[in-house]
């Protein structure tokens, strides 16, 4: 075991994490807006689309991320007969579960807000998309947060499934070179840069936290 | 001239009547007092005028412009509602309240606004709470600001529920001289309260919903 062979194997285990960066980053930008649509449609006035919003929640939260990818990923290729690029349907994939997962915490947000702040808001002659984004969902954000670093902190860890349709990543370079080497270091090194960037988040989301503190 | 007209209004609630052929009719500077048991649809009144409850039958003319069943958009800023509880935005300060109404549903440029606010803010005795948060005032304070992130916007007509009903004795008399000034300013008042004597003593007229 020589300094080396650490420098090689941490290298090799970054290009994966680079990966998993990627997964991770793309899946908040896309799934946070989306999931913010998930909750309007969620309660919105038409039942059809308030029941389809529902069923589209039970399922991404009801079966496993792991077939939702492989489902995204192959499912075209089954119906239409065409593939296409591993990277990009595991962000769809991903981006729909979050989203999914994001519009219910929002939902619950939103809910919790005192009914007497929209009304408020209507006689001051605010429309509902100024109301949403200037006085609710503000006042959402600050009491969903911890479910939020919830969320984004498991993320951190669903990364490792966008190997299932083999996409590269952080988990899979460290379990093919466990094998290679017939060695767990690897798999323990990986390990230890997931729990580096939770705790990063960890500490990030307490600092918001601390932030959004000025008010009650 | 009256500003706010109310012709045989009826309000129900899932087929329950609250408001049963209820008239009414206010002149500028004029403060009528509403007052009724528990439960006998004061609030509901203030909340249909604000455009708050859709109305069963009967009309609301505000200003000579009649509301139907749903609120006119351009409508809704010539009356003003003060809530029970105040509802002031928690996550803004004192002035960052009263601001934004003028900003986003007025459309006036903040620099302006701060001037109408900060002018506000001295005449309710608050200029030195502009910085604060709603939680960090005591409630005195919070019905002070809420009236005027109402008045800011220069309704003709001003809707206070139980105004009086969160305060001492000493804060009673400090609101009575506001609901005054305004109504000296030429404001439409409407004041719901459970306070007999003060509705007596500061309104024109009371009128008791039954
Ligand atoms: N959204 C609603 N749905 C069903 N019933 C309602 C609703 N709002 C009010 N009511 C009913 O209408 C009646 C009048 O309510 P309102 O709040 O106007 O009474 P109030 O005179 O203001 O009473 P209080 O003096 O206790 O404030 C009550 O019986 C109440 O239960
Ligand atoms: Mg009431």
């Amino acid at each position: 075991m020589d300094l080396e062979y650490f420098i090689n194997l941490f290298k090799i285990l970054i290009n994966g994490l680079k990966t998993s960066l990627e997964i991770f980053g793309l899946t908040i930008i896309f799934s946070i807006p989306l999931g913010i649509i998930v909750s309007i449609l969620a309660r919105s006035k038409s039942v059809l689309i308030k029941e389809i919003t529902n069923i589209y929640i039970l399922v991404m939260r009801g079966t496993p991320l792991l077939l939702q990818i492989i489902c995204v990923y192959f499912a075209p290729y089954y119906i239409l007969g065409f593939t296409y690029n591993r990277f990009i349907a595991v962000i769809i994939a991903f981006s729909l579960n979050y989203a999914a997962y994001f519009g219910e915490i929002f939902r619950g947000g939103i809910e919790s807000i005192d009914k007497g702040q929209w009304e408020v808001a209507y006689t001051l002659e605010f429309n509902k998309v100024q109301t949403f984004f200037i006085i609710i969902f503000p006042q959402a954000v600050k009491k969903i947060l911890p479910a939020i670093s919830n969320e984004i902190i498991t993320l951190v860890r669903d990364t490792s499934l966008a190997q299932v349709v083999g996409v590269t990543e952080l988990f899979s370079l460290a379990q093919k070179q466990a094998n290679y080497k017939f060695s767990i270091i690897p798999l323990l090194l990986a390990g230890g840069i997931y729990l580096i960037i939770s705790t990063i988040l960890t500490i990030g989301f307490k600092k918001v936290e601390k932030k959004l503190d000025y008010y009650k | 001239m009256s500003v706010l007209e109310i012709n045989k209004l009826n309000k129900s609630f899932k087929g329950k009547p609250v408001l049963k052929n209820f008239s009414l009719k206010i002149d500028e500077g004029e403060i009528v007092a509403i007052i009724g048991q528990s439960g006998i649809g004061k609030s509901t009144l203030l909340r249909c005028i604000n455009g708050l409850e859709k109305i069963d039958s009967g009309e609301i003319i505000i200003c000579n412009r009649c509301l139907k069943r749903k609120m006119q958009k351009d409508l809704k800023l010539e009356s003003g509602l003060i809530f029970q509880d105040y509802n002031l935005f928690p996550q803004y300060t004192v002035i960052q309240n009263i601001i934004l109404p003028l900003v986003v549903a007025k459309k006036i440029k903040k620099k302006e606004a701060v001037i109408i606010a900060k002018e506000l803010l001295e005449e309710l005795k608050l200029e030195d709470k502009e910085l604060s948060y709603p939680y960090e005032l005591s409630g005195g304070e919070r019905q002070r600001v809420a009236i005027a992130r109402a008045i800011a916007v220069n309704p003709k007509i001003i809707c206070f529920d139980e105004p009086t009903s969160a305060l001492d004795p000493k804060l009673v008399k400090q609101v009575f001289k506001i609901i005054k000034e305004l109504a000296n300013k030429g404001k439409a008042i409407i004041i719901v309260t459970h306070d007999i004597s003060f509705g007596e003593k500061i309104a024109d007229r009371v009128i008791e919903i039954k």
